[in-house]
């Protein structure tokens, strides 16, 4: 089986330690992906 | 602990937050070295204050130091003039031996990068005491090895640069080398690599500062020459995710693409060994902001993108560290 190797890897961004505005909304928009699933 | 970490110190103590919960780390792996290597004498113009750590897993063996560098060290002698700079930061080194007090060899059975913290012009009296520089600081610590990114609180110096060192241990690599599976990373923010002028003094070069250290098989730079800074991308790590781009948040559907520096075994990018697990470099402008938390899918891995200016410069320095 091929094996794959030094590739792009993937992460989802799930907030801000230092901006609330900006925790709360990348938080709002990934409760919406998750209801559209 | 290990984990992340933050908070406000001195470079002395925080060598010695390293070493420590290194010490304490799962394994133990890593062990006190050397008793007179501690951090007992901050005295400026001296640089004892330093802490020796062994490491030891199956049979791999080296040693790997950290020395406060507080005396004024000459860094350079521009090719154009015998004008010189004074710095004082951490000097890291790794080594194949080790001598109870005097220390490690001189290459090439050790490697070194001493990472500039202050630097200041030789003619204006040098740098001020390192001991009263505070520095912040955001850190990762585990039983593989550490990674670290510190600002330096305004000092009178004209230069202070934050910086990133991480220093890693991996247990497979891609083929064998017969060398350690570990290396060293680190850059600053004013000058990501400063090539150093003053192999013209002589001695081991260990005032250099070196962005890449792969014991033993190169480090990077591995020359003096004439003032400049390079980055160091493509001369051992590289962690292009497409062209021109690290990590960034995908403006097609939101998520967050990188690569895992990939760790070569030569001064090159076509030598893969393996690839990191405790940093990654991201770009501005593309989605991604200081203080944003990314988690890694399919682990519960999370990673702290940091983005550090220093009290001298706007340059950036844009690292993810992990976090969780």
């Amino acid at each position: 089986m091929q094996q794959e190797k030094f590739a792009m890897f993937e992460g989802k961004l799930i907030g801000n330690i230092y901006d609330k505005e900006r925790d709360a909304q990348i938080k709002e928009e990934n409760d919406k992906q998750q209801d559209v699933k | 602990m290990v984990g992340y970490m933050t908070g406000t110190k001195n470079v002395h103590d925080l060598i010695d937050d390293i070493a420590n919960t290194l010490i304490a780390s799962s394994g133990g792996y890593w062990t006190n070295n050397d008793s007179t290597w501690n951090t007992n004498t901050r005295t400026e113009g001296t640089n004892l204050s330093r802490r020796s750590l062994k490491y030891l897993k199956g049979s791999e063996t080296w040693y790997f130091s950290m020395e406060v560098i507080n005396t004024n060290t000459n860094i350079y002698r521009s090719c154009a003039n015998t004008n010189y700079y004074y710095a004082k930061g951490i000097r890291f080194a790794f080594s194949q031996t080790w001598t109870p007090s005097t220390g490690y060899p001189a290459p090439p059975n050790s490697q070194t990068s001493l990472v500039y913290i202050l630097v200041g012009n030789g003619s204006n009296g040098g740098c001020n005491d390192i001991l009263n520089m505070q520095t912040t600081y955001y850190m990762w610590i585990d039983e593989t090895g550490f990674v670290i990114m510190g600002r330096p609180e305004p000092t009178a110096d004209p230069n202070q640069n934050s910086f990133i060192v991480v220093v890693e241990h991996s247990d497979t690599k891609e083929y064998t080398d017969g060398y350690p599976n570990v290396y060293l990373f680190s850059q600053t923010n004013i000058w990501p690599t400063l090539h150093d002028g003053s192999s013209n003094n002589g001695g081991e070069n260990v005032q250099l500062h070196r962005s890449i250290l792969r014991p033993w098989a190169y480090v990077w730079p591995n020359n003096g020459g004439c003032w400049s800074a390079t980055q160091p991308y493509s001369y051992g790590i590289s962690y292009y995710v497409t062209c021109g781009y690290w990590g960034y948040k995908s403006l097609g559907n939101g998520k967050v693409y990188y690569v895992k520096p990939v760790i070569n075994n030569e001064a090159n990018a076509v030598t893969p060994i393996f690839q990191s697990e405790l940093f990654f470099p991201w770009n501005e402008g593309v989605g991604l902001i200081d203080g944003d938390v990314i988690a890694l899918e399919g682990t519960s891995k999370k990673f702290l993108c940091k983005s550090l200016d220093s009290p001298d410069s706007t340059n950036r320095l844009n690292f993810a560290i992990r976090y969780v």
